[in-house]
Formats: structure tokens, C-alpha cells, sequence
């Protein structure tokens, strides 16, 4: 590579952490009037997060709580459906059903579905934006795991269950093995899915259920860009730690 | 299978039409008993949440207030008036039998639409203990849009639209449509109107300062006089579009963002359905020092917001206790606080007991906002509904397109 | 034992999963379909194309469909074309060390996100104008040029490109490096081709022909994005899912059914394009 070159690449990566730097920026600014390019700094918006004063916290614990479990749960549902769909011998037209919830704006599926959720109860609650989320999260993880299920797992499936193993022996020792990368790319994924949802959140949560999303934008819509900023970067900092733990976590596997 | 699957979706669809909400025994219950009803119990509050010193005021004085008072666990959620009446619609045509929402903030045009589908619980006004203060003498207060309230909401604050200057920017604010007009055309770019409640609000103002009078504007809604003004407002705000920000072509959708791009200089000019909403910004340290609310020479609307209970709603007991709270003289003077919320009162000061009557004398003077007694001459009162419905479409299919 | 996905159990978790994932989405269709046309909801009052047509009338249906494949089709060729631009630059060697760290960031950001760093940044009070102003091109925010909320959705634009440059630039980089485009490259030099030969006959046909499935599924992805729009569009043309949680949420009862026109015309052509792209495609 030339050395402009690498000056592009460069100059094109840092962009990138460029809205580290302005959010960052703000959740640290007391005021910052135009046309001031650096504000004044003050600590109490994070303090806001830590003392529990704000919506913040609780907002966060709860964010965490359904994407921890959505992710648990699509994986798990996720790995076995693959399998099932895989297994049969029209497994594209199985298959295809999966990426219709992928392919539809998430805001616009809640729109359509809200009414039953509300006859039903779960509009409001977080059992529903719970099972809004599994709507989005497992399909998805379906078709990541999809590509796991080739002919030669399945030889070695059938080579495991020849040799008497159990049918949960063969899946604990044989197959998640195998699948460990790619069942925690799927889990982080779907955990990422559920994490940032806003669209579905805000309309099938009817403004009960305050996930982190649906917060930044609460306090975008108050001018409140302080407390918009810290709730932006608690939702950008997990998967960037985890990044640089592991970058495959967050390639899609789409591809 | 196909025709299987077609006929479990009818019924799904033909059951969400059935079910009707069951009448209320709980007005024929003493005030005791409701209370008492209401201890222990979750109440849902939908409201606009646009400002910070509104939620901060709920959050931090009402919340733990009925707490205390009543081991109430006041739950507030955020929802305009227009998502209120959709919430409480789409349950009706679900046929839910418990509503989301127990309380709800509402203004004119929600109440009336509220009305249309039969969403609204009452008439509970009369139970509260509190609502013998309430002002009824005050046209502003009894009527909500023209429409008699009749005790299907109970009146929570009163406020008038004011516009907010810089004095440091603007010497001279402009006091009616032409020189607004005027003021554009020499600073191209600083003047805005929100396409939100406020906004409409504002195009009423022009309205009337267009027909010289408010009087055409008053009692039921006339589609002759909206089409002879409203034409007439088009013209105008035609002429005035390419001198607006953003040379017309978009509007801010609340003022919040106007406020912002008002304190960061973007516009000359913002403003607000609250006459003291200035002071609290400038607290706030969102406005400078040198701004200044003013109500301009041809009259603002002034109204009431209200405080309504869904039919639907699974708690009408505790959210009766909480609207009484609401409107407690203690909830009202603390409102009224320039730097708490700034928010009218609805009740007739000289009908507290006298104690009550020197705490709200007390309450510290607006610095940068007019005092209430003079722009009551500039108040204008609020048209129909219908009239705002109109505006609101009539502005997107005119203007926003 | 044979291993068989014909057993029971198999059996209904393809089914469970097929209901899942469709039947919600066919039910909602159902009704948002009666409802457009008068059969269902509260202020119903009997049969009618009044609100399909009131949407045909205003021009509003092509306008919002027309900007919101605007938006898609330009955020993702501009970013396909900067990644394929990129990958060549670099030789398909971009994943390694910090500069790859950099790239895969934006993966990690929230649309909202997205969404509000791009105002904070490109709007005319945002940090470029803050810079302007300091530096003394422009003397006040209105001198800043138009970029958020603007009419040819450019804050748009640039938030999604934002998050999709560095993804497809990972995805062609991981396609250069699969199909060993390197070598076929220099097999090309040797064979006497130009530089723009060698883009124009290998490295585009290739990189297009294998990243095609996934620039389907993220144009469609693109076309229904919400917060973005939301945070940064105008009040006019929306973006298909503004206006139909818009109609939905927030305006007069009247023109709820216009939302719910919107929303089936929407999922039908969405679904369609789906099927099509589906059954030419083995892969997808």
C-alpha cells in the first residue's frame, strides 16, 4: 500500500470513532452554546447514571435483561430449529419463511401486530416486547445457524448416534462443540438485535416498557442532548468491548 | 390448509370487534371509599414529556407525594395527545377490557376526539374534594375548545401562548403578522413555526389578527369562516415561506427543538404554549439571560389543559385520587413556581382559605416572562376542535409538502 | 438409529417456527387490509377505496415509496462503491490491527445513535458548523450548508452510509481474500490487462456476483429504517416507516386507515421482491 493510501485509510477509520467523540463530548458538557466547539465539562450527567437519580439505570438493567434472555433463548430455539429445517428435504422453502420477519421494518411489523397484542394483553408489558423481540431475534438466528447443518455434520451425527450415543450426549459433546463459534456469533447477534430494537419497543411497550433505545430518544425529544448522549454511548460500549475481544462477534452472517 | 388458515384469521379479526367496557359503580361510591380503594394501587399517566422541568416536577414532587399520601406507585409515560386518543382507540377495536392507561393529560382537540369514540370515564369532577377551588367562573377554564367540560375532565393548568425573543438579538419584537413578515425578509432564515399543537396554535393568532377580530372564531365550528381566513392564511404564509428557516421547506416538529436552535441562535424567534415557560428556561441555562417572553398586539390563545380518565381504565379510583392531588392547592402553588414549571392555576385564589391565599401571593415574580394580568386583555379565547384538526392537515397538504 | 429430519419433534419445530415467523404478519396483513378498506376498526362505516385513493390522489403513495428506494438505493451503491473502492486501495488487506478495529466500530452503533451523532455533527449547529464558525468561513449557523433535514435526505444518507460503508467493505474485503482475487489479478496482469480492465472484468463482477444476496437483504433492511428518517428527515416525503407509524400514532383518527394502506402495499411489495430475488437464487 502507498502511504497516501494508507493516510486515506486512515483518515476514513478515525471517522468512524468520530460519534464516540461528539457524544462523548456531550455527555460530559455542563452547556455548550453555539459557537463554542468545545463545551464545559461536568461530571453529573454520568453521576445521573451511577446515583439512580434518572431513568438511566433502570433503564439500562432492564435493556440488559431482555437482551441477555432473547439472545439465550433465540440461540438454543434457533440452533435446534436450523437443524430441523436443515434436515428436511425442502429445507429453502422452510427457510424462506425465516427471512420474512428479517426482511420487514421491525416498527411497521409492530404496527400490524399491535392490535393483537393489545387484545391478548401483552401490549405495554414486558412479556410482549419480550415476544416482539423473538419475532425479530429468532428467525434470525435461524438462518445463521442454517449454514452449520452441512452433509458432514451429519455424518458425524450419524456416526455419534451409530455408536450409541444418547441423543443429548451427541448434542453437548458432539455438535455444540463444533458449533461454539458461530453459537456465540448468533447469540451476540441476537442479543445486538434486541438491544438496539427501538421501532417495535416504543409502539408494542405503549411508553411503559423504557429500554435504553426508547430513553435516547425520549430525551432527544425533551432537548435534553446530555442525558441523550449517555444512554447512546452505554448502548455503543458493550459491542465495542466485545469488538475488540472478538471482531467476528459482529460480522454478520448473512453473507 | 390455505382456507383453514384464512378462516382462523377472520375469527381472530371478528372477535376483536366484540366486547364493550361495563359501566362504573365506583361514582356512587363516598370519597372515603374511593380512597381507600385507591391506596396500594398503580396508576398509568400518559403526558406530553417535552420539557424537563415538567417531568422533573412529576417525577420529583407528585410521584413521591402520592407515594406518601397514598402508596400510590405513579407511573408516568410519554404520549402526545394525538397518541393518547390512537392508544385508547386501537384498545376499543381490540376490545380490551382493562385499559394501558388510567390517566391521561389532554387538551381541546384530544378531549373532543375522546369524546367522538366514547373514551373518556365520567362525569367525575364533582367527587373530588379539591375541585370546589376550581375557577368555573373563568370562560378559559369551563370551556375547553368551546366545548363545556361538564365534568368529563378536570382543568389542571392554564396557560397562554407567548413568543420568546433575545433582546440582545431583537430590539424590537414584531407585534403582528406584517411585521413578522417584515423581520423575516431582513433576516432571512430565523423564523420558524412548529408543526405541532404550539404551531397550530400560533396559525389561530394569525388567524385572528387576519380577521381583526376573534368573534368569527367563536362557538361551533363554521366551515365558511375557516375557508374565508384559511385561505387567506395560505396567502400569507406563502409570502412569507421563502423568508422562513430552511427557506419553508421543513418544520420543526416540537419546540423543544425550536428552543434549541433558538438558544443556539438558528432562530430569532421561538415560542411556547406556556406564558412563564422562559423563566424555567433560563434556569435551565437552555435560554440567556437576555431573553424575554412577550404576547404580541393582536392576542395569543390562551387555554387550559385538563386532566381526563379513560373509560377503559383498570383504576379510576386511583387516578381520581391522583387528579385530586393534582389539583391540591399545595400541587398548584408548587406549579406555579416560575422555576419549578410556571404553570397557571385553575383555581379561584380567593376561594382558599386565607393561608393558601398569601402562599400564592408569594410566589416569586417572573423576571423574564409578562406578568399574567397584563396580556389577559391579549387573551384569545379557544376556537372548536375542528377548527385545529383542519389547521393540522391544511398545514402539512400546504405547507410541509 | 438414523439420523432423520422426517421424526416428530422436527416436525413441529418447523411448523412452531413457520407460525411463528409468518402468522403474526398475516394476521396483522388481514386486518390492516380490512381496515384500509372501511371493514374493520372503530370508526368504520362500511366498505370503501376512500382511503386508498386519498392516498393515490395526493400523490403521497409514490412520493414515500419513491424516496424511501431513493434513500436504499443510493446510501447502498454509494457504500458498496467507497467499500469496493476501499478493498482495492488496500489490496483486500483491511481486517488486521487497529485500522481494522476502527472498521468494524460502526457495526456497534444503535441507528439512534446514528441518527443523533449525525445532527449532532452535521447539522447547522452541529460540531462542523461550530468548526466553521471558528475558523471564520461562515459568521452565523444559517450560513452553514443544508445537510440535516434537508431535501434530498442527505443527513439521511450519511447516517446510513455511516453504518454500511464499513460493512460492505468488510464484506468485499472477505470475498477478495475467499475467492483469491489477488491472484486472479496478477493472472489478468500477466494476460496484459489495463488496471481498468482488471477492475472492470474481474473485481467488480466478482465482489458484485457474491455480495449480492446480502445487498438485497440490506436494501430492504435500509428501506424500512425508521429512527434514522425519523431523527433526520423532513416533514415531506417520509420514508415509509415515518409515515406509517406517523399515521398510525399521531395524527387525526380519519386517516389511521391511509396508515394501514401504506403498511399492506409495503409488506406485499416487500414480501414480493423477497420471493422473486428467493426462488432466482440458490443462495441467498
Amino acid at each position: 500500500m502507498s502511504r497516501s493510501t494508507q493516510i486515506l485509510l486512515w483518515g476514513i477509520g478515525l471517522t468512524f470513532v468520530l460519534p464516540f467523540v461528539v457524544l462523548g463530548l456531550w455527555s460530559v458538557a455542563d452547556t455548550w452554546r453555539y459557537p463554542a466547539v468545545l463545551p464545559d465539562l461536568t461530571g453529573d450527567h454520568w453521576q445521573r447514571l451511577v446515583s439512580g437519580q434518572s431513568l438511566l439505570l433502570t433503564g439500562l438493567l432492564r435493556s440488559v435483561g431482555i437482551a441477555v434472555s432473547i439472545a439465550l433463548v433465540s440461540t438454543v430455539l434457533g440452533f435446534y430449529i436450523s437443524r430441523a429445517i436443515a434436515y428436511h428435504q425442502h429445507q429453502r422453502t422452510w427457510l424462506f419463511f425465516a427471512y420474512w420477519p428479517c426482511v420487514i421494518a421491525p416498527g411497521i411489523l409492530a404496527g400490524l401486530v399491535y392490535i393483537f397484542f393489545l387484545r391478548w394483553g401483552w401490549a405495554g408489558s414486558w412479556g410482549g416486547v419480550w415476544l416482539g423481540h423473538l419475532l425479530l431475534a429468532l428467525p434470525y438466528a435461524v438462518i445463521v445457524f442454517h449454514p452449520f447443518w452441512t452433509p458432514q455434520i451429519r455424518q458425524y451425527e450419524q456416526l455419534a448416534a451409530t455408536l450409541g450415543a444418547s441423543r443429548i450426549h451427541i448434542f453437548s459433546t458432539v455438535l455444540f462443540p463444533m458449533a461454539k463459534g458461530m453459537v456465540l456469533i448468533g447469540g451476540f447477534q441476537t442479543f445486538l438485535i434486541s438491544w438496539f430494537e427501538f421501532g417495535l419497543t416504543s409502539l408494542l411497550g405503549v411508553g411503559k416498557v423504557q429500554t435504553l433505545p426508547v430513553l435516547v430518544y425520549q430525551y432527544i425529544q425533551e432537548a435534553n442532548p446530555y442525558l441523550a448522549a449517555v444512554a447512546a454511548l452505554i448502548l455503543m460500549l458493550p459491542p465495542a468491548v466485545v469488538l475488540w475481544v472478538n471482531k467476528r462477534f459482529l460480522f454478520t452472517k448473512l453473507v | 390448509m390455505q382456507r383453514l388458515l384464512y378462516f382462523a384469521l377472520l375469527v381472530l379479526v371478528w372477535q376483536c370487534r366484540s366486547s364493550t367496557a361495563e359501566p362504573d359503580a365506583i361514582l356512587d361510591k363516598s370519597w372515603p371509599e374511593i380512597e381507600a380503594e385507591a391506596r396500594g394501587t398503580t396508576v398509568y399517566f400518559m403526558l406530553w414529556q417535552g420539557d424537563p422541568y415538567i417531568n422533573a416536577y412529576l417525577r420529583e414532587e407528585i410521584v413521591p407525594l402520592v407515594d406518601s399520601l397514598y402508596n400510590i406507585d405513579l407511573q408516568l409515560l410519554s404520549g402526545q395527545g394525538t397518541q393518547i386518543v390512537s392508544t385508547l382507540m386501537t384498545e376499543i377495536e381490540a376490545g380490551v377490557s382493562e385499559s394501558q392507561l388510567d390517566l391521561c393529560w389532554i387538551n381541546g382537540e384530544t378531549f373532543y376526539q375522546l369524546r367522538q369514540i366514547n373514551g373518556l370515564f365520567g362525569p367525575f369532577v364533582d367527587h373530588l374534594p379539591n375541585s370546589q377551588y376550581i375557577d368555573w367562573e373563568n370562560p378559559f377554564i369551563a370551556q375547553d375548545f368551546q366545548q363545556p367540560v361538564a365534568g368529563m375532565e378536570c382543568p389542571w393548568g392554564n396557560v397562554q401562548q407567548a413568543l420568546i425573543y433575545d433582546t440582545t438579538v431583537m430590539t424590537t419584537p414584531p407585534q403582528n403578522r406584517m411585521e413578522l413578515l417584515a423581520y423575516a425578509q431582513r433576516h432571512p432564515g430565523t423564523i420558524t413555526i412548529p408543526s405541532d399543537f404550539t404551531g397550530m396554535s400560533f396559525l389561530k393568532a394569525l388567524l385572528v389578527d387576519l380577521a381583526g377580530r376573534a368573534t368569527p372564531f367563536q362557538g361551533d365550528f363554521n366551515p365558511e369562516v375557516y375557508e374565508t381566513y384559511s385561505t387567506q392564511l395560505w396567502a400569507y404564509l406563502d409570502s412569507l415561506r421563502p423568508y422562513l428557516w430552511k427557506s419553508g421547506t421543513t418544520f420543526p416538529d416540537a419546540v423543544a427543538p425550536m428552543h434549541q436552535l433558538f438558544a443556539n441562535g438558528e432562530l430569532h424567534l421561538t415560542m411556547s404554549m406556556n406564558d412563564g415557560e422562559v423563566d424555567n428556561k433560563v434556569a435551565q441555562g437552555l435560554f440567556p439571560e437576555s431573553a424575554r417572553a412577550y404576547v404580541w398586539a393582536t392576542g395569543t390563545i390562551q387555554n387550559s389543559h385538563y386532566l381526563g380518565i379513560p373509560a377503559r381504565s383498570g383504576n379510576k379510583a386511583g387516578a381520581m385520587v391522583v387528579i385530586n392531588t393534582l389539583i391540591s392547592p399545595w400541587a398548584q402553588w408548587k406549579k406555579m413556581d416560575p422555576v419549578v414549571w410556571g404553570d397557571g392555576t385553575i383555581l379561584d385564589i380567593e376561594r382558599l382559605p386565607k393561608a393558601w391565599q398569601d402562599k400564592f401571593a408569594d410566589i416569586p415574580n417572573r423576571q423574564f416572562a409578562p406578568d399574567r394580568t397584563t396580556i389577559q386583555d391579549r387573551a384569545i379565547l379557544e376556537f372548536a376542535p375542528e377548527y385545529m384538526i383542519r389547521l393540522y392537515e391544511d398545514f402539512r397538504t400546504y405547507m410541509a409538502q | 438409529m438414523k439420523i432423520s429430519g422426517r421424526t416428530w419433534p422436527n416436525s413441529l419445530l418447523r411448523w412452531g417456527f413457520v407460525a411463528i415467523a409468518t402468522f403474526p404478519l398475516l394476521a396483522g396483513l388481514v386486518y390492516a387490509a380490512l381496515y384500509s378498506v372501511g371493514l374493520a376498526g372503530a370508526l368504520s362505516d362500511g366498505f370503501t377505496w376512500r382511503h386508498w385513493q386519498a392516498l393515490w390522489a395526493e400523490g403521497v403513495l409514490w412520493q414515500t415509496l419513491g424516496f424511501s428506494l431513493y434513500i436504499a438505493v443510493v446510501s447502498i451503491a454509494l457504500s458498496w462503491l467507497g467499500a469496493l473502492w476501499l478493498v482495492w486501495l488496500s489490496r483486500g488487506r483491511l481486517q488486521k490491527g487497529v485500522l481494522g478495529y476502527l472498521l468494524f466500530l460502526p457495526l456497534g452503533i444503535p441507528a439512534i445513535a446514528a441518527a443523533f451523532f449525525i445532527f449532532q455533527w452535521l447539522g447547522s449547529t452541529g460540531w462542523l458548523s461550530r468548526l466553521a464558525d471558528q475558523i471564520g468561513l461562515i459568521q452565523q449557523p444559517q450560513d452553514f450548508p443544508n445537510w440535516v433535514n434537508d431535501p434530498f435526505g442527505i443527513g439521511i444518507l450519511a447516517a446510513h452510509i455511516l453504518l454500511a460503508l464499513p460493512f460492505f467493505t468488510l464484506l468485499l474485503a472477505n470475498i477478495y481474500r475467499q475467492e483469491r482475487l489477488s491472484a486472479l489479478i496478477v493472472l489478468g496482469q500477466t494476460l496484459g490487462a489495463s488496471t481498468y480492465q482488471q477492475v472492470r472484468r474481474i473485481v467488480i463482477p466478482l465482489l458484485w456476483q457474491r455480495s449480492r444476496p446480502v445487498v438485497l437483504v440490506y436494501l430492504l433492511f435500509v428501506l424500512g429504517s425508521y429512527e434514522i428518517p425519523l431523527l433526520l428527515g423532513r416533514s415531506h416525503p417520509e420514508m415509509v416507516s415515518v409515515f406509517v407509524i406517523r399515521k398510525l400514532q399521531r395524527f387525526s383518527l380519519d386517516t389511521i386507515p391511509q396508515g394501514m394502506a401504506m403498511a399492506v402495499l409495503y409488506v406485499v411489495l416487500v414480501l414480493l421482491a423477497l420471493f422473486l430475488f428467493y426462488r432466482k437464487r440458490r443462495v441467498i
